[in-house]
């Protein structure tokens, strides 16, 4: 059976601008969703990419590791948000879930345009950048792909104060710095702690998306 | 000796702990008034021994390294301020005997308050240096609120004290800051001094004073309070400390010059006033202590050089003619006596000759009357005119308790009121009983001061004041609905309302701007705020 | 034989671990986290360093020696001793307040975590590494901040975003100062080093216009566990930034050193004393103090002296007198006002809660600068050494803390308000209403506050001492 490892090492043909523009698609589409299953499966496929772009900075080992430490922060945001739903679902009626539904449907495209409208003008402020202050020690493509989730992870954190929103958005941020640096410091023990910095960045979020669904059932149940 | 001063301070607060630590015996409760009154007599002792012992610097506190804090904690009971500590020991021994003449019990926080306030009075009059004043008027203004709140006062009223007392703190420390910073570790007596800071002093002792237009911190409600809360009507008395100082580093001359004496004379005329158009009577004592407040600056103000004396003089009168006014509580028809320490009282805030607030008088009636000072002649004629009414509705107000008829009770408020009387006429007698470190003028010399003219003047605003008094239940019924509207104009409040709704508003706008800048989007606002930041320094 | 650093790193995760497990019982969790931070901070200054004591059972602590953990050294140096001891003595004073007023809250084994992570960020060599840490206990903090019960706090997740955010900066100045050393012809490298690293230490002193996580943290958090961010987590940075500046002293030979950092001083101070008093809540009102006293301690570490270092020591070692004293103040009236800070909802509440009120106010004091407190022997100090050169700041600094005082002024007129009293006098009798227990802890916590404020020397020699440990200003 192929190891994470082999597997990794037969994609590696997209680890270059299909990459690149795998993360700015991931990115974007975080920044624009509300949905959290959407969300979760657009991390993790952003996560795969990102390990790609790592392949050809680290050794392939090193680079599932951290990939492996990102699909669990999936994990562990699947979980969470799948519990919610199940909470949630539990409470709602027939009709409220209808017309709640036209009416996010209605909410999501007016704020979706907007997001996506800020998401592309940092995607290009992001372009600009990665040509005309390149990143020592990678090539022009992680570059981009470095300010691509650094920005778009900072415009995430900046645009919700919901929990999860901002937990994406710090996830996407740190992996776009990680990206840089592992091709700086190749310190295994580096690597770790920015590995353990990620994954208790997810568990706090989840606490508090946990918290925040707490509150909302004991509002609802009085 | 230092130790002499280290327990003249711990027994009062030995005091207030042993009262507050009685009062949870419920059977030793009733005693608690002993032991206050215990301490603050052993107080009082001590105090007079300073006569005869050299004043000595003690330094309860060293904060080191003085690399940073300049110099350390320092008291002096130096003979300047030995006046006011004295009367303010002898105030409180007086509150607790004429408050141990009434049967009700007072609440052992406020007979603690009391000890405790008396405590931290000393320590703020023997205050060597900026450092160590600063620190003891913020305890003292502490103690002060929580003797309000013990006296079942507004709690606004503890407050709003608070406020005005932290604001004079400020002055003062800020004058000391502009000295380049040294002034605050030097002793008072080595003191050099600029103009700006003498103003920002004088302010602070002008809130200190409760002063117009900073009056609104007297408090107006102890007018139901218990005897033994009278210490608390007294809070100028650490105002009067800084006065003292002030003048003493500004060779005898009051700062402020024109301005001090426009608002003296303000002082005199609105405090008069106020206290006349008062509706309740009781509540007329706070406004009668800011005209006479007036009439003090004002007095110093025109002495020139010689400014330390009628200050000394005059903060010491106000202190126990206030005091002993407070205690009288109005005329007992069946026992008119014990209204004449009352009376002695108004006599010295009035400046009447053989009290001891005849010097600050005399030196305002010689001012007065030399050069073209038209515009204080009348400030002084009108202000007297109408302390003298409205100290005259105060003596003849009907007593808000009966005379104590059981023989100590009757022995405690005699000797409680008559231990200031006496010590009201025998230092107006002879000043130099009570007050050195300053040389007062001669009683002879004071009666020549004011010349024909201003004893004309005095005289004929006594008469005024008495005839205002006389015809009071004529007069008053038919100009009561002005004499309110003035009473509320002037008074301020409405002022103050405004002032603080205006400043709320401009803070809102702060608020508002801080909502938007610290709410959603939080991080957003940052960056941009430093990009634009870095756009206008860039293109510097 | 047990190494010093060791035991300052892994025996406050075990006690965390074994507190938590304890949580339900609140007095011996308490007991446990206090007794722990008390030991260690009193052994980190009281034992030697240069050989070893004997302990128990024949075992052995060498406070000074050096352990390697994964290849990196974890080091205690002199300078580090007073450090440590304030991080765990501090943090001993707030387990004891938390003890009554936060007693069901995650803060006493999250406290004991972030204590471990902490002392490592101090400990470890290089200095990258201490990064990383303080980003781990940032995470940490978000489950000390948020409320049993409460809605997710927004200052825990904005606090861990600037922290986030600061991360790079200094990584990658370690990687810049590296290649500095293979090619010094490069100035750039250093230019492009000094600026990450103030932007970096910006975002995590919380320095105008990157000021708002503070606010937050105070705002809706636990506030006794904002106040050890604000103390503790807030000093450990200080002791970071001290220590680059003791690594690089090129960085404090940078001629905008001492412009830029009195500037983002004044900023901080004229931000807080202008927004402390239109605050309708205590909660931000805490952190609006807690910017103009770090504000201040810029300006103090600007004066780029012995002189200023010591009061920016000074300022960290009393700090927690305040901002603690406020935080249990604020706790003990929110326990009775159902959470809510705003003055509206604390109207009266003062009479119930007489030691809270007292507590916030005396704590008011010290963030304030004003007397008698502890923060004012720093201010004070501070307002001297800046007056000769600088009177507009020494001004500027006293108006900041009249302003943090106006803001306690106005919630303290909303505590005493007796609004179902006609005559708004106070009639109630001043019983215990808190609980005799609750009262003793908060006077002792306030008797702290004064003394200190009366007698500096128990303190001002260690800031001096401190200051002599650093090489910074070295005549």
């Amino acid at each position: 059976m192929p190891t994470l490892v082999d597997l990794l090492a037969r994609v590696s043909f997209l680890a270059a601008m299909p990459a690149t523009a795998g993360i700015f698609v991931t990115a974007v589409l975080l920044v624009v969703s509300r949905d959290w299953r959407l969300n979760v499966t657009t991390l993790t496929i952003q996560y795969f990419f990102v390990v790609l772009l790592l392949t050809r900075l680290i050794r392939l080992e090193v680079a599932a590791v951290k990939g492996l430490t990102g699909w669990m922060i999936c994990m562990v945001f699947y979980l969470t948000e799948r519990r919610v739903s199940v909470l949630e679902q539990s409470e709602a009626t027939e009709s409220t879930r209808t017309s709640r539904r036209r009416w996010r449907r209605w909410i999501i495209s007016a704020r979706a345009s907007f997001c996506l409208l800020a998401g592309l003008l940092v995607s290009v402020a992001a372009y600009t950048a990665a040509l005309r202050m390149p990143l020592p020690e990678v090539p022009t493509d992680i570059t981009l792909a470095c300010y691509l989730l650094a920005g778009l992870g900072l415009l995430l954190i900046g645009l919700s104060e919901a929990p999860v929103q901002v937990g994406l958005g710090l996830l996407t941020f740190l992996s776009g710095f990680d990206l840089f640096y592992v091709a700086l410091e190749p310190s295994l023990a580096v690597a770790g702690l920015l590995g353990a910095v990620s994954f208790l960045i997810a568990l706090a979020t989840a606490y508090l998306r946990a918290a925040q669904i707490a509150i909302g059932g004991e509002m609802r149940g009085l | 000796m230092p130790l002499l001063p280290v327990l003249t301070i711990m027994l009062p607060l030995l005091g207030a702990g042993g009262t507050l630590g009685l009062s949870l015996l419920p059977r030793a409760r009733p005693y608690t008034r002993y032991i206050a009154l215990t301490a603050a007599g052993m107080t009082t002792i001590l105090i007079l021994t300073f006569r005869w012992v050299e004043s000595v610097v003690v330094i309860p506190s060293l904060w080191q390294p003085s690399l940073l804090f300049g110099a350390p904690l320092a008291l002096h009971s130096d003979a300047l301020v030995q006046p006011l500590a004295l009367v303010l020991a002898l105030m409180t021994c007086g509150a607790i005997l004429v408050d141990l003449s009434h049967t009700s019990e007072p609440r052992p926080q406020l007979v603690a308050a009391v000890q405790a306030l008396l405590a931290a009075g000393l320590v703020a009059l023997w205050a060597a240096n900026l450092l160590t004043m600063i620190i003891c008027w913020a305890i003292y203004d502490l103690l002060q609120a929580a003797g309000y709140i013990a006296a079942g006062n507004p709690a606004r009223m503890a407050v709003r004290s608070l406020i005005f007392g932290g604001l004079a703190t400020l002055l003062l420390w800020s004058g000391a800051l502009l000295y380049g910073g040294g002034a605050g570790s030097e002793l008072w007596s080595l003191m050099t001094v600029s103009d700006a800071q003498l103003m920002l002093w004088a302010v602070a002792g002008v809130l200190r004073l409760w002063a117009y237009p900073f009056h609104l911190v007297a408090p107006d409600g102890l007018d139901t309070a218990p005897f033994l809360a009278t210490p608390l009507l007294l809070g100028p008395v650490v105002g009067w400390g800084l006065w003292f100082r002030i003048v003493l580093v500004n060779h005898g001359s009051m700062p402020g010059g024109r301005w001090m004496a426009i608002l003296a004379a303000l002082n005199l005329v609105i405090g008069g006033f106020l206290a006349w158009a008062c509706g309740s009577v009781r509540r007329t004592l706070s406004w009668i202590g800011m005209g006479a407040v007036g009439a003090i600056l004002l007095a110093a103000g025109l002495a020139g050089e010689h400014g330390t004396a009628v200050v000394v003089t005059g903060g010491v009168t106000w202190v126990l003619a206030v005091g002993v006014i407070s205690l009288s509580d109005g005329l007992q028809q069946e026992a008119p006596w014990w209204s004449v320490p009352a009376l002695v009282g108004a006599l010295s805030l009035l400046g009447a000759p053989l009290t001891l607030g005849f010097v600050a008088e005399a030196t305002l009636l010689g001012g007065l009357t030399q050069g073209g000072h038209l515009a204080w002649r009348g400030a002084f004629f009108f202000g007297n005119l109408l302390l003298v009414s409205s100290l005259v509705r105060w003596l003849l107000t009907l007593p808000s308790s009966p005379v104590p008829v059981h023989r100590w009770p009757v022995v405690a408020r005699g000797i409680g009121l008559g231990l200031l009387m006496l010590l009201l006429v025998a230092v107006g007698l002879y000043p130099p009983l009570l007050i050195g470190g300053v040389r007062v003028p001669t009683l002879g010399s004071l009666f020549v001061m004011p010349g024909l003219m201003g004893w004309s003047l005095w005289v004929l605003s006594l008469a005024g004041g008495g005839v205002l008094a006389w015809q009071e239940g004529v007069i008053r019924p038919k100009i009561e609905l002005l004499l309110s509207a003035i009473h509320d104009l002037l008074r301020l409040k409405w002022l103050y309302d405004a002032v603080i709704g205006a400043l709320d508003r401009g803070l809102s706008v702060l608020r508002a701007a801080d909502e938007v800048v610290g709410g959603r989007g939080a991080l957003l606002w940052s960056w941009l705020l430093f990009l634009l930041f870095l756009l206008v320094w860039g293109s510097q | 034989m047990i190494a010093g650093p060791l035991l300052l790193l892994i025996l406050p995760l075990a006690m965390a671990g074994i507190v938590y497990i304890l949580l339900r019982w609140t007095s011996v969790s308490a007991l446990l986290a206090v007794g722990t931070a008390l030991a260690l901070g009193i052994a980190v200054i009281t034992l030697p360093m240069d050989q070893p004591v004997h302990v128990w059972g024949g075992r052995q602590i060498a406070m000074g020696e050096v352990v390697t953990f994964f290849g990196r050294e974890l080091v205690l140096e002199q300078s580090d001793r007073i450090a440590m001891a304030f991080l765990f003595l501090t943090a001993a004073g707030i387990f004891f307040l938390a003890w009554r007023v936060e007693s069901h809250s995650l803060l006493l084994p999250m406290g004991l975590g972030l204590l471990s992570l902490l002392s490592g960020a101090l400990l470890i060599r290089p200095l990258i590494y201490a990064a990383l840490l303080i980003e781990i206990a940032a995470a940490l903090s978000v489950f000390a901040l948020q409320t049993e019960g409460g809605a997710p706090t927004r200052g825990g997740l904005r606090y861990l975003s600037f922290v986030t955010l600061a991360l790079p900066g200094l990584l990658v100045t370690h990687w810049l100062l590296e290649r500095y050393v293979l090619t010094p012809n490069d100035t750039r490298l250093l230019s492009t080093s000094a600026a990450l690293l103030a932007l970096s230490f910006a975002l995590l002193l919380g320095v105008v216009p990157f000021h708002t996580w503070v606010s937050a943290v105070t705002g809706d958090s636990v506030p006794l566990a904002g106040a050890f961010v604000l103390t503790i987590g807030n000093g450990a940075v200080w002791f970071l930034l001290l220590d680059f500046l003791e690594t690089y002293p090129w960085i404090r030979g940078h001629p905008r050193f001492e412009s830029l950092t009195s500037a983002a001083g004044l900023a901080m101070v004229l931000v807080g004393g202008l927004l402390a008093p239109s605050q309708r809540r205590l909660g931000p009102l805490i952190g609006y103090a807690a910017l103009v006293d770090s504000g201040a301690a810029l300006i103090a570490l600007g004066m780029n002296s012995r002189l200023g270092l010591t009061l920016a020591l000074l300022s960290l070692l009393v700090r927690p007198f305040g901002l603690v004293l406020m935080s249990a103040g604020l706790s003990g009236l929110r326990v009775r006002s159902g959470g809510d800070d705003d003055f509206e909802a604390l109207r009266g509440l003062g009479w119930r809660a007489p030691w809270s009120t007292a507590a916030l106010v005396f704590g008011g004091l010290s963030a304030a600068g004003l007397p008698v407190s502890a923060g004012f022997t720093w201010r004070w100090a501070l307002c001297r050494a800046l007056a000769p050169s600088n009177p507009g700041t020494a001004l500027l600094l006293l108006l900041a803390g009249l302003g943090v005082m106006i803001g306690v002024w106005r919630g303290l007129s909303a505590l005493v308000m007796r609004p179902h009293s006609a005559e708004d006098r106070s009639v109630v009798p001043l019983g215990y209403p808190e609980g005799r227990v609750m009262a003793a802890v908060e006077a002792v916590a306030i008797v702290a506050c004064v003394g200190v404020g009366l007698f500096p020397q128990t303190l001002a020699p260690l800031a001096a001492r401190l200051a002599e440990a650093y090489t910074l200003f070295a005549p």
